[in-house]
């Protein structure tokens, strides 16, 4: 696909001017390419669930198709064969799969009939389209007689029967706490030649990877699902019936737009119940701000109230005030720099402490928090912002995964970069400078620091931009997917500034809400929107591994010579001997002494040495701060590999800085960026000298403290 | 020490010993030097030649996270080395600790002491301290072992399909946690009065001194663990207030940086002196049932004349 990079920039200002940041939101395709009615029971004593589906399935593309593919995720953890469990070793964000014959969960298709009756289910077979894991069986092929013509449809109607799994990765129950999770029959995307990059039309039906999420179709659920009465139950969508009978009792939510579904049930469960009201719940200043960034009115960017259902566990009672306000802040944030959340309802389920594999994880207008447990929540720890962080992250993936329906299997950082990113800058906001966590005496974290030491620490193997199975290990997954997404976009906010930041990101939700865009739709947009060339943004830091590390090389500053030898001044012949002017043949000392004047202040000569010893060209900011305070600000050009600079100055140097703002989040490692030759003095003064003198005596004091106590216990 | 006074007060009269206590912080400190040591030139280097130095002090938001975090990745082999030498310190600690019980459960309470009098005993009695420490350890292990390990085991399988606030198992959960604490309070009970055997019999074994401990304790063991709780209560408490103070306190001007040192000191001391004040106390609680204790496992040796001209 031909992008605008290539183009010259009185057309990019053309059309940026073209895509304005409030630009109208995509509407959802009509009608949709899914349409699922399920009806289902659980039998909390088998934890398994039995259910029928009517799938309507639009033909989004000008191809004859001649069979479909499904989602059969619960068979993920049918055995230790599949191709998640062998990724993962059975162990997933520090979860542990059980390993019980009752652990196991599976999902069994029993019958594929179409609308005339047709049995298809003996003619499906299990695929493995992303390697030879023989055993995995997360993948149907359904092979069908007669093809969809295009852009023509098919009703199929599926029995299934599904046992769930001890709660592993995102699904399962324990004891009688369920999270439904991935637990139905799910057609995979058909894409056709153009979208996403595809040269010709195909299904994208990955099989379930132990580093992967998901990827569907837009389209209208309407799922109908009966437990015993004493549950409480929380689903994504709109509850519209409720019906009790014989113990038990019937429920039928409905959403449009969605692309998944995922229900709760817990008879233990405490329900809060509150409206998201704008003009009461968004916090102070941010509207007026987000207008501001994004050249709109408040109006134009004003939102609407949403029923949230939060499901508390019992003993949580301490964070329920802490899930309220973080999702009213995530509500908020979101929907004024982005667009405003347009479902009318949002669940938060708050999983048990024994049940944290179901935790932070998004559904839909279904959301669930972090399990805290007892220590984290209480004093010293309870500004260790977990429960916020959680909540305004799964929340935010309303929007980068909900609405903008990016590939997670093959562009993950699309979904949880960016909302690392959205999620950090929420969090900043609401929390100030030490978002992450804050301690009882000053100290703190924040998602920027924490994010640079991941980035940092990280064997340098793999590029953001990867299909979510091909990186290295987890560890690079995590990383190349979160953090340094979020380092990346700060990266780019600092550079393109933040109003210019803030309306390509609007307009790139705005374009794809509720399409499938992929890495070149985000970087086309944001370049249309900001008119710049991002090109080596993408080239080095999304599809490469460049770092980026500028440092202070060397510095020095000594007091300089005076002149010596014979200088010609307008034809002139003047001898100087270490700058005194002498007489031809004479030396200073023949000279008589002069009472010290202008000529006899002292020199300086100060030499610094920036380099960049990382393999991306950026630019950055130096500064040279001398003893007298006089600070001198040079900007280093991205080309250079270092820049030399010398000064003859009246003061010596006290120290030299690359990037003293910081703004190049990208640089590897901070600790080289500065040199300090004179601590503690005059108007240039730092405290280095002083932070050694007290951090040695600290680290002495904690050694001994440390000796102390093993006498105490020995 | 007078037999008029109980445990505590002796105890607390044992705080006069102002130079053991010293002798103790500073033993703490010459040890804390010495682990830290590998980080001091990193120090110089990065907290005086850097702008991090600057940032850690005025606890800058982000700048300062960062910087540490880069340091201890980029100074990790200083780091790791500081800690193996903490680690190294920490078991001289603990052999120093034996040394100087040797000689602090005999010179104290008996009135001032010189310092030769004090490491006199304390040479004599290392090996008898050491063999006693290799018993209390042997124990800890197989008591908090079997306790914990099967305790928790245990509370595993009852409670499997319990809510995680079921109140039974927070109640078993606490239940572990003091029988654990009181195990060990047993233990280092039994410890401590072994290594005091050698206060009333100056050549009594390990093994023997354990069961001389056991007596001394027999009948008095609530009191006992009455008067280690207090001690651990309130020594524990007002060591972790003092380190409380010193972790939070923003020292940034070089007078507040001293006081901070001087408080950091203080709480080597507090601790130093609490563990004499302890000692103290368990002396006076010995005092009265060292005797019986010592008569109940006293070896009888019958001994008779060898000669030829007994035997005619």
């Amino acid at each position: 696909m031909k992008t605008l990079r290539n183009l010259s920039g009185k057309t990019l200002t053309l059309a940026a001017l073209l895509l304005p940041a409030g630009a109208r939101a995509a509407t959802p395709i009509t009608p949709p390419v899914v349409e699922y009615t399920i009806t289902t029971s659980l039998d909390p004593v088998e934890k398994s669930l039995d259910g029928t589906e009517r799938l309507v399935w639009r033909n989004p593309s000008g191809d004859a198709i001649s069979e479909l593919r499904f989602h059969l995720y619960l068979n993920a953890f049918k055995n230790n064969r599949t191709t998640f469990m062998r990724e993962s070793g059975g162990q997933l964000r520090g979860d542990k799969a059980g390993t019980k014959p009752e652990d196991w969960g599976w999902i069994d298709v029993a019958s594929i009939k179409t609308a005339g009756g047709l049995e298809l289910r003996p003619g499906a077979r299990f695929i493995q389209p992303d390697g030879n894991d023989a055993s995995d069986e997360t993948v149907l092929l359904v092979p069908l007689s007669t093809p969809i013509p295009p852009h023509g449809e098919i009703a199929l109607d599926i029995a299934f029967h599904a046992k769930l799994p001890k709660i592993f990765a995102r699904t399962g129950y324990v004891r009688d706490y369920f999270l439904v999770g991935q637990w139905y029959p799910k057609i995979g995307v058909y894409e056709p030649a153009g979208m996403r990059g595809r040269r010709s039309g195909g299904w994208n039906c990955h099989a379930f990877h132990a580093n992967s999420e998901f990827y569907a179709d837009y389209g209208n659920f309407d799922v109908t699902f009966t437990v015993p009465s004493k549950f409480v139950v929380g689903s994504t969508g709109k509850r519209v019936s409720e019906t009790p009978k014989d113990g038990k009792t019937t429920y039928r939510y409905v959403q449009a737009n969605v692309h998944d579904f995922a229900w709760t049930a817990d008879p233990r469960t405490l329900v809060t119940e509150f409206t998201f009201d704008p003009p009461k719940d968004v916090p102070e200043g941010w509207s007026a701000r987000a207008a501001e960034e994004l050249g709109m009115t408040e109006n134009e960017i004003a939102l609407k109230s949403v029923s949230v259902r939060l499901l508390l566990q019992p003993g949580h009672e301490n964070v329920r005030d802490r899930y309220i306000r973080s999702t009213k802040q995530g509500l908020s944030f979101y929907g004024l720099w982005f667009g405003a959340y347009p479902y009318e309802t949002l669940t938060v389920v708050d999983p048990p402490d024994d049940g944290g594999g179901s935790g932070g994880m998004e559904y839909p207008t279904f959301i669930t928090g972090g399990a805290a447990g007892p220590v984290l929540t209480r004093w010293p720890f309870d500004h260790v912002r977990g429960i916020e962080i959680v909540t305004i992250h799964e929340f935010g993936h309303q929007y980068w995964y909900g609405m903008v329906g990016s590939n997670e299997f093959e562009e993950s950082w699309l979904d949880e970069g960016l909302n690392t990113d959205s999620e950090d800058r929420a969090m900043t906001l609401a929390y100030g400078a030490r978002d992450t966590a804050q301690f009882p005496g000053g100290l703190g974290i924040d998602s920027m620091s924490l994010a640079h030491a991941q980035y940092a620490g990280l064997p340098n193997l793999d590029p953001i931009h990867r299909c979510a199975w091909c990186y290295a290990d987890g560890d690079s997954y995590g990383t190349n997917s979160y953090p340094k997404v979020g380092l990346f976009m700060a990266q780019l906010k600092n550079d393109l500034g933040a109003r210019a930041f803030s309306r390509a990101q609007r307009a790139y939700f705005q374009k794809w809400s509720f399409r499938h865009p992929n890495t070149t739709d985000f970087f086309d947009t944001f370049e249309q929107s900001t008119g710049r060339d991002l090109s080596t943004y993408r080239r080095n830091i999304v599809d490469g591994t460049s770092r980026l590390d500028w440092r202070v090389v060397s510095a020095r500053s000594r007091e300089a010579d005076g002149d010596w030898g014979v200088f010609t001044y307008d034809g002139k012949k003047t001898t100087y001997d270490d700058g005194v002017v002498v007489e031809a043949g004479k030396k200073k000392k023949d000279e008589p002494k002069k009472s010290k004047g202008k000529e006899d202040k002292k020199i300086y000569t100060t030499v610094v040495l920036f380099g960049n010893t990382g393999e991306w060209k950026h630019g950055a900011r130096a500064r040279m701060v001398f003893e007298d305070g006089t600070a001198i600000d040079r900007d280093l050009p991205g080309a250079a590999s270092w820049v030399r600079y010398r000064i003859l100055y009246k003061s010596r140097l006290a120290h030299a800085v690359v990037d003293p703002d910081r703004s190049n989040l990208w640089d590897w490692n901070h600790l080289n960026d500065s040199k300090v030759l004179a601590s503690g003095k005059g108007a240039a003064r730092t405290l280095g000298d002083r932070a050694m003198v007290k951090y040695s005596a600290w680290t002495a004091y904690l050694a001994g403290l440390w000796t102390q106590v093993l006498w105490a216990l020995a | 020490m007078t037999q008029t006074r109980g445990p505590v007060a002796a105890g607390i009269a044992c705080l006069s010993h102002r130079k053991l206590i010293l002798l103790l912080a500073l033993t703490s400190l010459v040890l804390g030097l010495s682990g830290a040591a590998p980080l001091m030139p990193t120090f110089k280097k990065v907290l005086s030649g850097t702008l991090a130095g600057d940032h850690f002090i005025r606890n800058a938001p982000t700048f300062a996270p960062t910087d540490f975090f880069d340091l201890m990745r980029e100074k990790a082999p200083a780091v790791e080395g500081a800690m193996r030498a903490t680690g190294l310190a920490g078991v001289l600690g603990v052999l120093l600790q034996m040394l100087y019980a040797g000689g602090i459960v005999v010179v104290l309470g008996r009135g001032p002491f010189s310092f030769g009098q004090l490491f006199e005993p304390a040479r004599r009695n290392f090996w008898h301290n050491l063999k006693c420490f290799f018993f209390f350890a042997l124990l800890n292990g197989v008591l908090l072992g079997v306790w914990l390990g099967g305790g928790g085991a245990l509370r595993k399988k009852v409670f499997e399909d319990a809510p995680p606030d079921a109140p039974a198992r927070n109640l078993v959960f606490w239940a572990l946690a003091v029988g654990a604490v009181l195990l060990f309070a047993a233990t280092s009970l039994l410890y401590d009065l072994a290594r005091a055997a050698r206060r009333h019999a100056p050549t009594i074994g390990a093994f023997r001194a354990y069961r001389f401990a056991r007596r001394a304790l027999s009948g008095s063991w609530l009191r006992a663990l009455a008067l280690w709780i207090f001690w651990f209560v309130l020594g524990g408490g007002a060591v972790l207030a003092l380190f409380a103070v010193t972790e939070t306190m923003p020292a940034v001007s070089p007078g507040a940086i001293a006081l901070l040192i001087t408080l950091q000191f203080g709480v080597l001391c507090l601790r130093s002196a609490v563990r004499v004040a302890a000692w103290g106390s368990y002396l006076a609680f010995l005092e009265p049932r060292a005797r019986p204790a010592l008569s109940a496992i006293a070896r009888v040796q019958l001994t008779f004349d060898r000669s030829p001209a007994a035997s005619v």
